[in-house]
């Protein structure tokens, strides 16, 4: 296994610049979420790594030896990274154990055979191994597509939006499941998502990209608590944003006052304030215009002054009473604009 | 963001052996029509009557074209439609027995209804113009009928049911919403019919029609100028292609997306008894008249005459030629198909174009292009005389030359299955090419290469004037040995090798509809 | 491309696989080829290019084998085709004889300098002057008269006496006639010219095409039957056909030769226009002994009585009897012109041709 070094990478499609200038490490043996919206380029990094596309500048080392930029190209086939596609991609002509051995080629028949019926034990799936992809589950798919991928002891191991396609129950259980196994694998894994709760959850660091640029790179707990911009902030998860000046350090918003004081006072500012940083309490302060259940929570939405903000809280607001609100440092911060 | 959404994925531009094996097959299946244009714009045609010949046949082509075009389209839409998504009695056996007219050569039925017509045997006379366009739709509305069928069968079933939903007559699901849907498919397998019948000779000859492709043989037999004919070929070829990019610009936008993914049975309308029993006898009497009728026919006229022993080595000799020329040709067509496949530029899939050349011109002018090539070979010193050896190869470049699309179309087909997918995640697991090439793109595309290889074979089969010129001395096959009777106007003894023709393509064929049928069923994709 | 797919149709996925023993299969059939051309592995044969495709010729090749013990392999085919063919091989054919069954496309062969010329004594003994070319290029074996053919009940025979009278008004749309793409009917009127000049030629063609039923279509035989049918009264073709037809097993030609007459025409005049089957020795025979005698074969004693009976061609040979329905029809006038004359005017024929709308 080995670490993934991007570094100032540039990948344009005819005009469209997909990647601009991006750059980051994942640290051998880490997991690491390349989060953004469809269109941020996160999938093109990917292909960029296994190979299957060209660079336009820039370069990628794998443990330290670089494989694309500087006029250098190692093949695809020759890279060593092992690749679970969004589709999963599995040859439908082969039996799950024939498609977790393709890979095994150097190995002899029997090692083969048995190395692959190893891998699909690990993702509980040994039982399947007869069957055709045709014949398996969704789920099962993606588990199979995942030992596939692993079974060649790749260098590090690429996901494609490995969560994407499945209802939210089996999405929670595979994607724990699928963490389980690589951190037993101990491969340096990325993985793409749109999800920025996948990201939180499963990743040791966060890459947020957007329009194929990165915003920040950190682990959740960095990304999270300390975010780069307004964008970033709202990369993981809803937040309130109002504009205001800076006045005595700190912006006044119709909810309460946001710390600023990193920024000069009568400049103009933008707040971001995470919906999960707001708590309601009984008060006269907004009244709440709608209630709907988000899991635990209750997503609120409360209006003062003619501003509307979202706040998660646990479900104790009903609709029409007005209540006092307090927002919490942790999760407000403010930008220049 | 998905992979589907990404822009054109350039790769590193490696030569590699598929590539080359792909330029290489290119190279072999579109020389002799280049050759073909390329000599007649050297050649000194003697041109006194070729603008009229040109104009007269390009006239009587367009008119052939329409009318039996148009026959062929409606007659495989309807009849596609009906087996795929109504329910009548007998639908499941004219569902493979509508292909069943593939196997006749438009010259032997054109032979089998002029002899019935002048025996009295036609209530109407096949003959002209009118008996031309008969035979053309009778004959090649299976081309049709396969491509609708196909079309009709993977359309999105959640359209069709919305519509019922809506309260539309099936008549009006079919006008309003499948037959747009499969239009596609239709064109594709009309493109198929109109060329086939303008690089007809035979037919039209023998109904006495000037068409382009009797042009090239009055300018060569009557005005003993080869140079004319190819000049007249060229104008066939040239436009063929420019037929073959309007309909393909106009399918690129009618490219509909394929809906559901998943297959389901097709909810097929239950017609009522006189509605059925139309349907019936509407696929019933196209496979009277497109196979029955003239085998039946056939059949008596050899009972008369049967020749046994004449045709016995004829037939061999056309087994052993239609299998290794489809085996060779199948070669081909896998490597061009393939290469376009991975292929991402107008470039990396012109092959696809440049192999389709050959099929638009009459098989004796391709055949001609590739003896022309020959000569100028031999005339720099680079090949012996046409001795069996040579003789036999440069009848399979012919054939490769001629059916090579035939065989790429499917091919494409079957690999269309394939996602790009695929062959990255091979790539991944540290597959190369050839590995992935034979480990992934041959054995997911094999059904449609076993396709393609019944489609060649039968093609091969029904093959005249190249296998005419080219073939080595003292080597008959069933369509030479019909021919050489025919033009000795010995109908009676033309007879059983053209049966014969018929029912050894008849086998491939019904082997080939009832595997697309089967296929089907129930088989998630 | 995309679109020229025969069957883009196997969209819907197929469920069988390349079996095995499919391959097997091809892979013997391929074998069996092979084998067919290895060519037996003597060499004592001659090569024959012909565009005769006529099951007495079989006979003609087994009669010669066993009188020379040399071999007669056979590519048939159109002999335009076959000339093409011949071109493109050059100094490296394997061809010996180019055999046609018309004096025009032998011709051609000789314009294109692809026969030599050759000469014995048992040629010329055999073959009369005007059915062989005169520099000895090519030689004719069997001739075929130019009939005209009309119906019983509709026609006296006094009416088709001659060939221009095809183009008398009595006939308006009552002529069927083959394509003038067939070399017969180039040779037809090539003949004319040669005879009456091109200007005659062309008032000719245009008064019978003036005559037509319908346009040019089908062969010899298809006229005829077009006459009995009543589609038209009055046609030419090969006797050769007319002749097969009367001996046919099929009862339906059998009925159309009942309600149909021929005529030899000219007899009055320049006489009947015939046509040979005839061969030479390609320029670059690699046997060019046995091709010598090949041709001398054909024109034995032998070969022509053998041939008699076989088809329904004449012998070259006048002193050697018909088949007894030819010689039932009695002897008649040919028309006597250089045989080169049918390849020389051939041309101005087709132009003629085109000219009247004749296609």
């Amino acid at each position: 296994m080995s670490s993934v070094k991007v570094a100032n990478v540039h990948r344009i499609y005819g005009k469209a610049r997909v990647l601009d200038d991006v750059s980051f490490t994942a640290p051998e043996g880490q997991v690491v979420a390349l989060l953004g919206p469809s269109g941020s380029g996160k999938s093109t990094i990917l292909r960029l790594i296994a190979g299957l596309e060209p660079l336009d500048g820039g370069e990628i080392y794998l443990g330290g030896e670089l494989v694309s930029g500087g006029g250098a190209s190692t093949p695809t086939e020759e890279r060593r990274i092992g690749m679970v596609f969004q589709d999963y991609s599995l040859f439908p002509h082969l039996t799950a154990g024939a498609n977790v051995a393709f890979g095994l080629a150097k190995l002899g028949r029997a090692e083969r055979d048995e190395t692959a019926l190893n891998w699909l034990d690990r993702v509980g799936l040994k039982h399947r191994a007869n069957a055709y992809p045709h014949e398996l589950s969704g789920g099962e798919q993606q588990r199979v597509a995942l030992a596939r991928a692993l079974a060649p002891r790749p260098r590090a191991i690429l996901l494609d939006e490995p969560f994407s396609g499945l209802d939210a129950v089996l999405r929670a259980e595979l994607r724990d499941a699928t963490l389980a196994t690589l951190a037993e694998a101990g491969t340096t894994t990325l993985f793409v998502t749109h999800d920025a709760e996948d990201a939180l959850q499963a990743a040791d660091r966060i890459v947020i990209l957007r329009a194929g640029r990165v915003l920040q790179e950190g682990t959740p707990r960095e990304a999270y608590d300390t975010p780069a911009s307004l964008d970033a902030a709202a990369a993981l998860g809803p937040v309130n944003v109002f504009g205001g000046s800076v006045a005595n350090g700190a912006v006044t918003t119709p909810f309460g006052p946001v710390n600023a004081s990193h920024l000069p006072d009568a400049s103009s500012a933008k707040v971001a304030v995470r919906a999960e940083a707001l708590t309601l309490t009984p008060g006269n302060d907004a009244r709440v215009v709608a209630v709907r259940p988000h899991g635990a929570h209750d997503l609120v939405r409360i209006e003062a002054q003619g501003v509307t903000w979202r706040a998660l809280t646990p479900p104790h607001a009903s609709l029409g009473e007005t209540v006092s609100v307090a927002i919490q440092s942790a999760g407000a911060f403010a930008f220049s604009a | 963001m998905t992979l589907a959404a990404t822009p054109a994925r350039t790769r590193a531009p490696r030569l590699d052996g598929v590539t080359v094996a792909a330029a290489l097959a290119t190279l072999v299946c579109a020389t002799p029509a280049i050759a073909v244009i390329a000599l007649a714009l050297i050649s000194d045609g003697g041109a006194e009557f070729g603008g009229a010949l040109i104009r007269e046949g390009a006239m009587g082509t367009f008119g052939l074209v329409l009318a039996g075009g148009t026959g062929a389209i409606v007659f495989g839409a309807t009849t596609a439609w009906l087996v795929t998504l109504c329910r009548f009695p007998g639908r499941g056996i004219f569902e493979w027995l509508l292909v069943v007219p593939l196997a006749a050569p438009s010259y032997i039925l054109a032979y089998a209804y002029a002899s019935m017509t002048w025996a009295g045997g036609a209530a109407v006379p096949v003959q002209g113009f009118g008996g031309a366009a008969f035979i053309y739709a009778i004959g090649l509305y299976p081309y049709v009928y396969l491509a609708a069928r196909a079309a009709f069968a993977s359309q999105s079933v959640c359209a069709l049911e919305a519509a019922r939903m809506l309260g539309a007559s099936p008549l009006r699901v079919f006008w309003q919403v499948a037959l747009p849907l499969a239009r596609p498919g239709i064109a594709a397998g009309g493109a198929l019919a109109c060329m086939e019948i303008a690089a007809d000779y035979g037919a039209a000859q023998h109904f006495g029609l000037s068409t382009l492709s009797t042009a090239v043989f009055r300018a060569w037999y009557a005005h003993g100028s080869p140079g004319l004919a190819l000049q007249i070929s060229a104008v066939l070829l040239v436009a063929a292609m420019v037929f073959l990019l309007v309909e393909r610009g106009a399918r690129g936008r009618a490219a509909y997306s394929g809906g559901s993914a998943r297959w389901r049975p097709l909810p097929r309308y239950q017609l009522n008894a006189v509605a059925g029993a139309l349907a019936a006898v509407f696929c019933g009497a196209l496979i009277v008249f497109g196979a029955l009728l003239p085998l039946m026919w056939l059949a008596r006229l050899a009972l008369l005459h049967a020749n046994v022993q004449d045709i016995v080595q004829p037939f061999v000799n056309s087994l052993a030629l239609s299998a290794s020329g489809a085996a060779i040709t199948l070669g081909l067509a896998a490597a061009i198909a393939v290469a376009a496949r991975r292929a991402t530029t107008p470039l990396g899939k012109s092959p696809l174009f440049a192999a389709g050349m050959g099929y638009a011109a009459p098989g004796a002018v391709i055949a001609l292009g590739a003896l022309s090539l020959f000569g100028l070979a031999r005339e720099a010193g680079l090949v012996g005389g046409l001795g069996a050896a040579l003789s036999l190869a440069a009848l399979f470049w012919t054939y490769a030359a001629r059916f090579a699309s035939a065989g790429v179309g499917p091919i494409d087909a079957g690999l269309a299955r394939l996602s790009t997918g695929l062959d990255a995640s091979a790539r991944t697991l540290g597959a190369g090419p050839w590995r992935r090439f034979a480990e992934i793109d041959l054995p997911i595309a094999a059904p449609s290469l076993a396709a393609a290889a019944l489609i060649l074979f039968v093609e091969i089969l029904k093959e005249l004037p190249a296998t005419l010129i080219l073939r080595p001395f003292n080597f008959d096959t069933l369509a030479v040995k019909a021919y050489s009777y025919a033009s000795d106007e010995r109908l009676l003894e033309a007879a059983a090798p053209s049966l014969l023709i018929f029912l050894a393509g008849i086998a491939p064929i019904i082997i080939l509809a009832r595997s697309i049928g089967r296929g089907r069923a129930g088989v998630t994709s | 491309m995309r679109n020229v797919r025969k069957i883009a149709l196997l969209e819907a996925p197929l469920s069988f696989r390349l079996s095995r023993r499919g391959l097997v299969l091809g892979a013997s059939a391929t074998a069996t080829l092979a084998a067919c051309n290895a060519g037996g592995g003597q060499d004592n044969f001659v090569n024959v290019y012909t565009a005769r495709h006529y099951d007495a010729d079989r006979a003609l090749y087994a009669g010669f084998q066993e009188a020379t013990g040399v071999e007669v392999r056979a590519l048939t085919g159109s002999a335009e085709q076959l000339l093409e063919r011949l071109r493109a091989e050059g100094d490296q054919t394997e061809a010996d004889v180019f055999v046609s069954a018309d004096a025009g496309n032998l011709w051609r062969v000789k314009d294109a300098g692809l026969f030599q010329n050759v000469t014995t004594a048992t040629l010329q003994e055999n073959v009369p002057e005007h059915l062989r070319d005169a520099e000895g290029a090519y030689w004719g074996f069997t001739k075929r008269a130019r009939i005209i053919v009309y119906r019983k009940d509709a026609v006296r025979p006094e009416e088709v006496a001659s060939m221009d009278s095809l183009g008398l008004p009595r006939f308006r749309g009552q002529i069927v006639m083959r394509s003038s793409s067939n070399t017969y009917q180039l040779s037809t009127l090539a003949a004319r010219i040669e005879r009456l000049g091109a200007e005659n030629a062309r008032a000719w063609a245009a008064a019978v095409r003036a005559n037509f039923a319908r346009d040019p279509q089908g062969s010899d035989s298809d006229q005829i039957k077009a006459v009995a049918a009543g589609e038209a009264q009055a046609s030419v073709c090969n006797h050769y056909y007319y002749f097969r037809m009367m001996r046919s097993e099929d009862p339906a030609d059998r009925e159309v030769i009942e309600k149909v007459g021929f005529v030899f025409p000219d007899q009055a005049g320049a006489g009947t226009h015939v046509n040979i089957s005839g061969g030479g020795v390609t320029a670059n025979a690699k046997r060019r002994d046995r091709a010598v005698q090949f041709l001398e074969y054909l024109v034995s004693d032998e070969a022509q009585t053998m041939l008699a009976p076989l088809n329904t061609e004449f012998p070259i040979r006048s002193e050697i009897a018909p088949a007894p329905d030819l010689a039932a029809a009695g002897p008649f006038k040919e028309e006597n012109i250089p045989l080169d004359a049918l390849g020389r005017h051939q041309a101005e024929a087709a132009r003629i041709f085109e000219e009247v709308g004749w296609s």
